[in-house]
């Protein structure tokens, strides 16, 4: 195989692929790329058995083959390279030849007929969304997805399309997030769990192009946006009922400024030890908002927001960490706070409107 | 043994201990390691320790605060449970709620073990005995199993629950707690361990009879001011009143220098280890506390004391020790020599738990070094509190060493 | 090839007819533990299990693109782990199973778990387990392998099917190994000695020169061990570790260089990871060629003992029967099993992690006393 790319396009192309090589396996050829000449492109295939990713670019072919090169060593070749057309020569005796002007590499091949099968994907339902808005939701709501594989449904974005609407909703049991957005002129229902990680991967290298197709089949999803494709296996078992866990209604509702609640939220946290919960309370008669972290002095980390209460003074406490998460993603310059107990889930949503949801469970003070 | 129909007129005292309480707890939640070796504790293949076994474990010679890795090598074919305090207080409480409901004198010494005043006409009307089968019956109604011992005092409850175990009531009548004591190896008495029991056979005592025999002066002589104590309760005369829960105010301790120390190490070392041994008493107890007071005494034998509150009530080391190490400063001037040094908590109370939406997640973070400080204590309950000590006082006593 | 895919277990009709039956009836469980001595197939059966169930054709074809990457160790469905600790299985690696354990297979309709040596499975690893041995998503068979069902925690063997794997009779071990590697009945039967009877062993032992030679060492040493001094025998033990080893430094060549190819690939971790297995590998082949040379000098001395009774059909070391015909003429019963206590105490030594120079040596004097005066 010989062919020449020009090296931002084979950058981006690598780039994009990269995220689908493992990175603790101990099989050289799952850290490989797979490079194949297909017309006039050349396509890209990098896979760690979960997520497979393909994307491909123009390219100058003078003789069409296939190879599997380091994907990490080839990608650190092609950045230190200035922008110019790389050649890259595959010759039969396992070695390949990278050139650009005068910088010569040479890099050791794998056998590209031992690379894994790019997964065939027939789906029975697909949607298009808008780059933009997909990004976005997966952003908000990745926060709350599991890190924990003792659940691994919850390591997963439970997707939904139904009716021209985009729901995706995470928990890891400690909050649940979900946020809805109408697209327009989307059409097709579909419900699944996908990996988290899969998501937020797809998230981060869609950006170019303007909207991303969502496929979905029995064991696999199929991301297709630009030239490129991503799968990934889908998760087995079922999402938890979310819906039961929503509070249907609230003692106290506070609206405030989200940036503002952001920065006394980070201002006290900062005072606060690494466990410490952070305790609000709310006051209807002298309309105040008080943090304070509650391990320390109190007034030691205190600080007041003017707020516009309805309802019952309260105090409640939270985990600093999911309440700084929630503030920063939630939907609105103006949220609402709501409060049932001390030992229910306390709720931010936008001040007027739906469509974002960021349900986090208290801590019990003793 | 059918126990005559005796009246009790004395006072009546039970020691309630719990059999392999955290493996039983296993055991009951999890029904298929019923019958099987049961061991709770970290990770053998890490530096884990055993937190507790089961009694199948035990009959393999594992014992609770061995290495884990040594553990799993004498018992090969175990089933390896992490510990799960919060379930093992939920449980420790409900059988609490039971000793309640029969005296409200109640002194829970640990989260297995309690002692119960149920002297008749005083704090219980039933007969004694009566009484500590009833109790044996509810808690078994739990799904969990107790050797409990009646007798005239704490000492002789104590020493007899441990008698007949598992699932052991021993009796010992008023008169006859000196005969039940004589014969025993004087290492039952709680106070005798290994060290002392060797001083004592030096003087050819090995029993709790001899010891009782030992006079004033030798008593002293052999062990220190509280001898004399000691050899009053090897003849089964120890007046200790059961002291409910509810009394205890406060947990402290305190460490008086050899010399004046000045260097702000050589203090905050002080401190550290007086933290420790305060969370582990803490956790030993079950409570939690907000106040924390550092107490400092000059050369010049003048006392203060300086105390802060919380927002929450704790008992971890991770969580007292940054503030008590800013109360300590604030109140203390590097230099100023010091002769003491304590250490104190109080205003008890529950300590802060992160809910979970959804149930059966394994804890986290916070979870997380609450599980690491219980299996230290394991050891230090077994080997004393230097058995353990993190790596920043470790390493600075090694320093003085050198 | 073959026509199905359970054709190729000879002497094991009756699990074979077990797991066949599963697959064809549709009541395939969903954890097995294939219990059996090595080499007998229950790795074969595990993958013939695979083919069975991803194959279009429940017997198992054998001969369509899935029954092909299930042989070849290419199917993205079929899972072939092996444990990766020094003590067995790290929790790690039990880890990443189950994370693979809850996605939904790649290509087949389901996923096929195949956990060799399951007495590794211990403690922490075997708790990490426990919840997808007991209920796995319905697409998921795991099949354990162990040589004993005593090895493998009770929790583990009480949530699977147990399925037994006979041994496979000397004859037909016999016959196997000649079908498939073509050699002669006498060194095919050496073969077999060599390697405790363990077929694969045998195999790879007959493509092996340099496991051959050491074998001609020990028994050349055998042969002429009654007739050395002392500092002949150390000299002696010296050189035959010395073939032993070779081999094994064969191997230590290969992994160097799968390394330094790897290393262009893996990131230090995984690098490192695979420098450590290939250590503990090293240490295990060493071990295995000491064992290996044991159990020639256990079937030499047998030969000794069987030519002294006159049976002479049933010597496993044909190439070496002068040396055998001489020691039978004056050896007695009980000398002759001094002398294989003697390799017994060796083999138990090794168990202990003496220093295998140390271990031979001795074996090679204990012999040589009885050799010496065999009466």
């Amino acid at each position: 195989m010989k062919v020449s790319i020009a090296r931002g396009e084979l950058l981006d192309a690598l780039s994009t692929v990269s995220k689908g090589l493992s990175s603790r396996t101990t099989l050289p050829i799952l850290s490989g790329i797979h490079i194949a000449t297909k017309g006039d492109m050349v396509v890209f295939q990098a896979t760690d058995l979960e997520i497979s990713i393909k994307t491909s670019c123009k390219a100058r072919i003078d003789e069409p083959g296939q190879a599997v090169l380091s994907g990490r060593l080839l990608t650190d070749i092609v950045r230190s390279l200035p922008e110019a057309a790389v050649t890259l020569e595959v010759s039969a005796g396992g070695s390949a030849l990278v050139t650009c002007g005068q910088s010569k590499f040479t890099m050791k091949t794998l056998p590209a007929d031992d690379y894994p099968k790019f997964p065939e994907v027939d789906p029975s339902t697909t949607v298009s969304l808008p780059t933009e808005t997909f990004s976005r939701v997966v952003h908000q709501v990745s926060k709350a997805v599991s890190k924990d594989e003792t659940r691994p449904i919850l390591t997963g974005i439970l997707v939904v399309v139904d009716s021209g609407i985009l729901r995706m909703v995470a928990t890891d049991s400690y909050r649940l997030c979900v946020r809805e957005v109408a697209v327009e002129g989307m059409s097709g229902d579909i419900e699944l769990v996908i990996p988290g990680k899969a998501l937020e991967d797809v998230a981060k290298i869609a950006g170019a192009a303007e909207s991303i197709s969502l496929g979905v089949s029995e064991n696999q999803v199929v991301f297709t946006f630009g030239d490129t494709t991503f799968i990934s296996r889908r998760i087995e078992g079922s999402f938890p009922n979310y819906r039961q866990l929503l509070p249907k209604e609230h003692a106290t509702r506070v609206i405030i400024d989200r940036a503002e609640l952001l920065e006394a939220v980070k201002r006290v946290s900062l005072m606060a030890q690494h466990s410490t919960p952070l305790r609000i309370s709310v006051s209807t008669a002298e309309h105040t908002l008080t943090l304070s972290a509650a391990a320390q002095d109190v007034g030691e980390a205190t600080e007041d927001l003017q707020v516009t209460p309805e309802g019952e003074d309260i105090e409640i406490a939270f985990n600093h960490a999911y309440l700084v998460d929630g503030v920063q993603v939630a939907e609105g310059d103006t949220i609402a706070l709501e409060i049932t107990s001390p030992l229910k889930p306390g709720v931010l949503k936008p001040a007027d409107g739906d469509g974002f949801t960021y349900l986090l469970m208290p801590v019990r003070l003793g | 043994m059918a126990e005559p129909p005796l009246t009790w007129h004395a006072r009546a005292i039970l020691h309630v201990d719990m059999d392999a309480f955290f493996a039983s707890v296993e055991q009951l939640d999890n029904p298929e390691w019923r019958g099987r070796p049961v061991i709770v504790g970290g990770a053998p293949g890490g530096r884990g320790v055993v937190s507790a076994a089961s009694y199948e474990a035990r009959a393999f010679g594992v014992r609770s605060a061995m290495a884990s890795g040594q553990a799993a090598r004498l018992c090969p074919d175990a089933v390896w449970a992490r510990p799960r305090f919060d379930r093992y207080r939920e449980l420790s409480a409900e059988v609490h709620d039971i000793f309640r409901s029969v005296t409200p004198r109640v002194q829970q010494v640990s989260i297995d073990e309690a002692y119960l005043d149920v002297t008749p006409g005083a704090y219980a009307e039933a007969d004694p005995v009566a009484l500590a089968r009833e109790i044996q019956r509810r808690v078994g109604g739990l799904g969990l199993s107790c050797s409990i011992g009646v007798g005239t005092s704490k000492t002789v409850a104590k020493i007899a629950s441990d008698r007949d175990k598992p699932h052991g009531v021993t009796v010992v009548r008023p008169g006859r707690e000196a005969v039940f004591l004589a014969v025993l190896p004087a290492t039952v008495l709680p106070g005798i361990g290994a060290a002392t029991a060797e001083r004592l056979r030096d003087v050819g005592i090995h029993t709790l009879g001899e010891l009782a025999r030992l006079d004033a002066t030798s008593a002293v002589r052999l062990l220190g001011s509280g001898g004399p104590d000691l050899v009053a309760r090897a003849a089964g005369v120890d007046p200790r009143a059961v002291v409910a829960d509810d009394t205890v105010k406060s947990v402290s301790n305190e460490h008086t220098f050899a010399r004046d120390v000045r260097e702000r190490t050589d203090v905050e070392r002080t401190l550290r280890q007086l933290v420790a041994r305060v969370a582990v008493r803490l956790r030993h107890k079950g409570l939690a506390a907000r106040t924390l007071t550092v107490k400092l005494r000059y050369a010049d034998f003048t006392t203060k004391t300086a105390s802060r509150t919380l927002g929450v009530h704790t008992d971890l080391e991770d969580d007292l020790l940054p503030v008590a190490l800013d109360v300590l400063h604030r109140a203390w001037t590097a230099g100023a020599g010091l002769r003491l040094l304590g250490f104190g908590v109080s205003n008890f109370g529950e300590p802060a738990r992160q809910l979970e939406l959804l149930a059966e997640t394994p804890e986290e973070g916070h979870g997380r070094s609450r599980s690491l400080a219980e299996s230290i204590d394991a050891v230090r309950d077994r080997f004393g509190d230097d058995a353990i000590v993190f790596g920043h006082i470790q390493n600075r006593a090694d320093e003085e060493d050198e | 090839m073959t026509a199905c895919v359970w054709d190729d277990l000879p002497g094991q009709v009756r699990a074979v007819g077990y797991l066949r039956s599963a697959v064809e009836s549709g009541s395939v469980a969903h954890a097995y533990l294939f219990v059996g001595p090595t080499g007998v197939g229950k790795k074969s059966a595990a993958r013939a299990l695979a083919c069975a169930l991803f194959c279009a054709d429940p017997t198992g074809c054998g001969s369509c693109p899935a029954c092909h990457r299930v042989k070849n160790g290419t199917h993205p469905d079929l899972h072939l782990v092996r444990p990766e600790g020094v003590a067995g299985y790290m929790v790690e690696q039990v880890r990443g199973i189950t994370h693979d354990v809850h996605l939904k297979p790649i290509e087949a309709p389901r996923k096929v778990y195949v956990l060799e040596d399951a007495a590794g499975l211990k403690a922490e690893s075997a708790n990490a387990f426990l919840k997808t041995l007991e209920e796995p998503p319905a697409d998921v068979v795991i099949v354990l392998l162990a040589t004993d069902v005593d090895d493998v925690l009770p929790t583990l063997v009480s949530r699977c099917h147990v399925v037994r794997f006979s041994p496979v009779p000397p004859s037909l071990a016999l016959g196997l190994v000649i079908e498939r590697t073509g050699a002669e009945e006498s060194d095919a039967r050496a073969a077999l000695a060599a390697a405790d009877g363990v077929i694969p062993r045998a195999i790879a032992f007959l493509a092996s020169p340099g496991r051959q030679r050491a074998r001609r060492a020990i028994l050349d040493l055998l042969k002429r061990l009654a007739v050395m001094d002392g500092h002949d025998v150390l000299l002696g033990a010296r050189e035959l570790l010395t073939e032993v080893r070779a081999p094994v430094d064969e191997t230590k060549t290969a992994q160097a260089d799968e390394l330094a190819d790897a290393r262009e690939y893996l990131t230090k971790g995984a690098a490192s990871d695979m420098e450590k297995r290939h250590k503990r590998e090293l240490t295990f082949r060493e071990r295995e060629g000491i064992a290996e040379i044991m159990s020639v000098t256990e079937s030499w001395l047998r030969d000794c003992l069987v030519l002294s009774r006159g049976a002479d059909e049933l010597i496993e070391n044909a190439d070496a029967a002068d040396a055998s015909a001489e020691i039978a003429s004056v050896i007695t019963v009980p000398a002759a099993l001094a002398a294989l206590e003697a390799v017994k105490t060796a083999r138990s030594r090794m168990a202990y992690n003496v220093s295998p120079q140390l271990v031979v040596e001795a074996m090679l004097f204990d012999i040589q006393e009885v050799l010496r005066c065999p009466r």
